[in-house]
């Protein structure tokens, strides 16, 4: 074995790393601190730009009135880099600053990690939109609770108003099973589809991943039903969602598409020129034609405080999320995990920006809320409506 | 009797002194800030992994991709074990004796780290048949094999989604513990006859097969008794933050800690600990800078991204300039006396 004389490179570390790191020590208790854990970078950042900023425009608002328990409210963020693994590590983050909330992901499978670092220091998790079931006590822990409608309520919707309002009367599906949302979206949607229309109106369902190249194969699967359906349930998000739709249009597909939240926004419109024919189910409208005139009243302030509009519509539940802790907090006359947890769950039909909220100790999300339907027609949004679902899909985790 | 204790301090000097300056280091990090601390955990965490890298890398001189697949097996199986029944029907769709199982974390760690063992056992028996280059391209084979099993196997790993509810116990003083277990191991076993023959077959395949060793066997002994280190590592990676996600178990990994071993000097116990420790700072280092800091009003970042061309960058000057690494394969002598004769 050769020999090295003396290791000085590890004893010369030790003092670089003793006077390397110099972090401030926890501020001053005043403030109380929500931590966002979301998305600022990668892929899903998108649906967490409209719900992180409308966030902070909620705590602004708050702050003006007074603030929580008389405290004013201050954010901090740490970026997730729409990473899975790295939600936590910016969960851990954003509660090493103090955070006494924490803001997550709008997705259960993105938002999840920071939501269970939270949940097991026993501080409330919201996620402004994560619509899965399983966000909440069964997927995470008691302190999780999400601001969304949950799949079994869109899923449903989208079947009640293609049936009742379109006229629809076959279905066909394409899902992306790529993250649970899709998967659990599509499954309500057969399922209320089903009850309403028969088994027989119901022709068939393919899948596809997010990242195919090409969907050529289901495109051609599809083109081979006769007769064609009346409408498909299109249950995917951009920027896979948005390519697969380029390629079904392109094929001279041109059969109405239903879906959820996933296709909601702007920015990928591009890839999918003079798109028509889409409608999809989001909390608002971020185009200011919402049919209720609070929504839009935020979307102004939003616009004033930010610059412009948000990416998505998943914006409204950012602010909902914060609104509802805040009056949670005030009720509860506390910050505790456990009182506020409490509180939240003896909510029923509790108004907030996004509908009446109703939390269970078995439920941390609301399934039958009302949504605004959007279309895309000739490459425009607008909004056609607000409906409610009479009747939710089954809960299934 | 001042000869024998001089003989013995000689002999345990290299390990011991290793392993006060990854105590003194923790005693420092423990007082600082919690990321900091959260930081130099994860250190800790990957030296194991480095370790088990060196164990086999080093004393075979057969480059492996595929130890990483050794850390996400322990890692997916202690989260089997150790996620609770009521959690495990929900997000897994498991055969019921298995969902209904709880362990505690030790005997969860300890079969997690058995069940790589066997499977580096059942691909070591083929895969060190080779040498060379197609031994690197095969584990690195295993390594997307298990990679890919993992990413869709829904029922049993979640699939690509994140795999919640694991109990979180590592924090820097387990991470220490472990990897000073795992230092002490390491060592024993470079100094054992199996880590001496299988050292011998590094320098010269041809002379130590015609001296009687067994190449093959040797080679499968440290290929499995490194797969049980570093599926230890994966374990802890597993409980310090909570969250299991496939992609973290992939090339990212696989480069930073075959990164350290190289920076360090892949043929020395100390090369495989200095590496940990530069690169480890270094990182840490340029992501402080990647963020940013304040000079009065006067912001300044470096672009995203820097802490990757940092490294990269050292490796190469590494590889350019000092090919053995920083420790040139040597390990601590022991400083009183002069050198042996």
């Amino acid at each position: 074995m050769k020999m090295m004389k003396v290791p000085c490179v590890a004893l010369g570390l030790v003092a670089a790393t003793s006077l390397g790191f110099s972090h401030q020590a926890a501020a001053d208790e005043d403030p109380i601190v929500i931590g966002a854990a979301v998305a600022l970078s990668g892929f899903v950042a998108p649906y967490d730009d409209g719900p992180q900023k409308a966030a902070q425009l909620a705590v602004k608002v708050i702050n003006e009135r007074g603030g929580v328990l008389g405290r004013q409210i201050e954010m901090v963020f740490a970026d997730t880099k729409s990473d899975i693994a790295h939600g936590a590590n910016a969960g851990l983050e954003v509660l090493d600053q103090g955070a006494q909330m924490v803001l997550v992901t709008c997705d259960y499978d993105f938002g999840g990690g920071a939501a269970s670092v939270a949940n097991a220091r026993g501080i409330i998790a919201f996620s402004s939109c994560a619509a899965d079931p399983k966000f909440g006590v069964q997927g995470i822990g008691p302190y999780a609770f999400t601001m969304s409608i949950g799949t079994p309520g869109q899923g449903a919707l989208m079947a009640e108003w293609g049936y009742n309002n379109q006229g629809y009367r076959t279905a066909y599906m394409l899902v992306d099973p790529t993250v649970e949302f899709d998967v659990s979206l599509c499954r309500s949607f057969k399922e209320r589809w089903i009850e309403i229309a028969g088994e027989d109106s119901f022709l068939g369902e393919d899948t596809f991943q997010n990242n195919d190249p090409s969907i050529a194969s289901q495109i051609t699967r599809l083109k081979a039903l006769d007769p064609q359906p009346d409408a498909i349930m299109y249950c995917s998000y951009p920027p896979g969602g948005a390519a697969a739709l380029k390629q079904l249009r392109a094929a001279g597909v041109n059969i109405p598409m239903l879906s959820g939240e996933g296709m909601g926004g702007n920015y990928w419109l591009d890839a999918v020129p003079n798109l028509s024919g889409l409608y999809y189910a989001i909390y608002g409208s971020i185009f200011g034609d919402d049919p209720r005139p609070e929504i839009n009243e935020v979307l102004d302030k939003f616009i004033e405080m930010h610059g412009g509009p948000p990416a998505t519509g998943q914006m409204y539940t950012g602010y909902a999320a914060i609104e509802t802790w805040a009056q949670a907090v005030e009720k509860a006359g506390s910050l505790d995990g456990d009182a506020v947890r409490e509180v939240l769950e003896s909510y029923t039909d509790e108004p907030s920006l996004v509908g009446a909220t109703t939390y269970t100790p078995e439920l941390h999300m609301s399934v039958t809320r009302p949504m605004t339907i959007m279309q895309v027609q000739d490459g425009k949004h607008s909004a056609i409506g607000v409906f409610r679902p009479t009747k939710a899909a089954s809960i299934v985790f | 009797m001042v000869g024998r204790v001089e003989k013995t301090a000689r002999l345990i000097w290299p390990v011991l002194s290793l392993a006060l300056v990854l105590v003194v280091l923790a005693a420092l990090l423990s007082l600082g800030p919690m990321p900091l601390q959260r930081t130099a955990t994860e250190a800790f965490i990957r030296l194991i992994v480095v370790i088990g890298l060196y164990i086999f890398i080093g004393n075979s001189g057969i480059l492996s991709f595929g130890h990483v697949s050794f850390m996400a097996i322990g890692a997916y199986g202690s989260a089997l074990l150790t996620i609770p029944p009521n959690m495990k029907k929900i997000v897994l769709d498991l055969p019921p004796f298995l969902t209904a199982l709880q362990l505690p974390t030790i005997p969860a760690a300890l079969i997690a780290g058995t069940l790589s063992t066997v499977f580096a056992f059942v691909i070591g028996v083929p895969l060190m048949r080779l040498s060379g280059i197609s031994a690197a391209m095969g584990t690195f084979a295993s390594l997307a094999i298990v990679y890919v099993v993992i990413s869709n196997w829904k029922e049993v790993t979640g699939g690509a989604s994140a795999l919640i509810g694991l109990p979180v116990y590592t924090d820097i003083w387990v991470a220490l513990i472990y990897a000073l277990l795992a230092l002490g191991l390491a060592y024993a076993y470079q100094e054992s006859r199996y880590g001496r023959r299988l050292r011998a077959s590094r320098e010269n395949e041809v002379a130590a097969l015609a001296t009687g060793i067994n190449v093959r066997r040797e080679r499968l002994i440290a290929f499995v008794f490194s797969a049980f280190i570093v599926g230890f590592g994966g374990v802890l990676h597993a409980h310090f933050i909570g969250v299991l996600s496939s992609s973290s178990f992939y090339l990212d990994v696989t480069f930073i800690t075959l990164a350290m071993l190289v920076i360090g000097g892949m043929n020395s116990l100390a090369g495989a600990v200095t590496g940990t420790i530069v690169v480890s700072v270094l990182g840490e280092l340029l992501r402080l800078i990647e963020a940013g800091f304040d000079i009065g009003t006067l912001h300044l970042a470096a672009p995203r991204g820097l802490r990757e061309v940092g490294l990269s960058f050292l490796m190469l000057m590494i590889l350019l300039f000092r090919p053995q690494g920083l420790t040139s394969g040597r390990e601590i002598a022991w400083p009183l006396a002069p050198k042996a004769g």
